[in-house]
């Protein structure tokens, strides 16, 4: 049971903490009447993902080594495009908070609908597929009379949400500043990961080379099946065996986005309110 | 949606479009008559059930009989990965199917997915 509920936890998490921040950031901006657009990408994502991942699993239909792998590490690609664009959005939000903006600026600041929907539906699709096929390789095994697989899966998304839910709670409590920093660094890691798993899928595709050719190694101490190896993977996607390509992408994406999410303003976001607010904006 | 949203998701939903366009090029729906082989891995072994097979489609019907979550591997004889399957958690089946030249190959089991596996070898003709 330990096997599935492992497998299940980390492609929950993996599905969750993205959309338990954007969750977190539309509550915080005062747009909780936002957040039906995020449950329908949601839905939509898990739907599509079990419908097709009923038909790889139950008929003969079969999806190639290769397209599965093209298809998982463009999707995850393009998951990476979408959440660095939120995460300038939120940067967008923080600065225009640190003023005086009220009302119908503040309104134009928030993320349209299609762009919710479509966020929730990358985040939560891009490994949707993969986790479809393993849920139902454990309802298959309760066809057979085994329990265990299904219900170590299905505990296994349950923390997962669980832990998402927690998260937001926490993110919600405390003060704006902190939240859009915190919050801000933490997409920043997760899409770095993100962007090395999508490496490596076109990496086994051969689209991408260097396939073997190892960063480092470190499945002795991060054997990966284990917890932390899980919770690690399931987060920031960290790899016990990461190529060189995977460190590189991930070293050359979090370098210039953390720098360009964490410099100071070049001009104030507004006509300051006190005299010490044009400081922080000032070169 | 607005028509500036769906403006602005246009080049997006067409990348997308594009990915599940490319994958279904390597989709087949039902094979036609192609074999199927069952490979039971265990913690300890790796027991493809026939290792001389017909070239073609072929089913790998994988089994986890072990405590620790499996991926299955088949390189051809230069080393390269011609299939594989992943997160295959215990007391579940689930299955890969590859298109087998003829040639040598090796069905290689990873119980506990990390070191080199167990490597039964498989000939196709």
């Amino acid at each position: 049971m330990l096997g599935n509920y492992l497998i299940g936890l980390r492609e929950g998490l993996e599905a969750a903490l993205v959309v338990s921040i954007l969750v977190a950031y539309l509550v915080k901006v005062g747009r909780g009447d936002r957040l039906r657009y995020v449950w329908t990408g949601v839905a939509a994502a898990v739907a599509i993902s079990l419908a097709a991942g009923a038909l790889l699993s139950f008929t003969s239909a079969s999806l190639s080594f290769r397209a599965s792998e093209i298809f998982g590490g463009t999707l995850s690609i393009v998951a990476v495009g979408l959440v660095t664009w939120m995460v300038f959005w939120m940067r967008r939000t923080a600065r225009s908070m640190k003023g005086a903006l009220e009302g119908q600026a503040r309104q134009a600041l928030t993320m349209g609908a299609g762009s919710l929907v479509l966020l929730s539906l990358l985040a939560v699709g891009r490994e949707g597929l993969e986790t479809a096929v393993f849920l139902w390789a454990a309802v298959q095994a309760t066809g057979s009379g085994l329990a265990a697989p299904l219900v170590g899966a299905a505990l296994g998304l349950a923390s997962a949400v669980a832990l998402a839910w927690l998260l937001y709670r926490r993110a919600v409590k405390v003060d704006l500043a902190r939240f859009f920093s915190v919050t801000g660094a933490l997409l920043v890691v997760v899409a770095a990961g993100v962007l090395a798993y999508g490496v490596h899928d076109l990496q086994e595709a051969g689209v991408l080379p260097g396939l073997q050719v190892l960063a480092f190694d470190v499945s002795g101490a991060v054997p990966p099946g284990t917890w932390y190896a899980t919770v690690l993977k399931g987060t920031v996607n960290f790899s016990p065996q990461t190529t060189v390509l995977q460190a590189v992408a991930w070293v050359a994406y979090v370098v210039p986005v953390a720098l360009a999410y964490f410099r100071p303003d070049r001009r104030p976001a507004t006509t300051p309110a006190t005299p010490s607010q044009s400081a922080v904006g000032a070169r | 949606m607005t028509t500036t949203t769906v403006r602005r998701s246009r080049p997006l939903l067409l990348v997308v479009g594009s990915a599940l366009a490319l994958s279904a090029c390597g989709a087949s729906a039902g094979a036609d008559g192609g074999a199927s082989v069952a490979v039971d891995s265990s913690d300890s072994a790796c027991s493809v059930a026939r290792t001389e097979l017909a070239a073609g489609a072929t089913e790998l019907s994988i089994t986890n009989s072990g405590a620790s979550t499996t991926e299955v591997y088949v390189y051809d004889a230069a080393g390269d990965v011609v299939g594989e399957r992943e997160d295959i958690a215990p007391g579940t089946s689930q299955s890969l199917t590859v298109d087998l030249e003829p040639g040598r190959y090796e069905v290689t089991c990873k119980p506990g997915q990390s070191g080199e596996g167990i490597a039964t070898p498989v000939t196709v003709a």
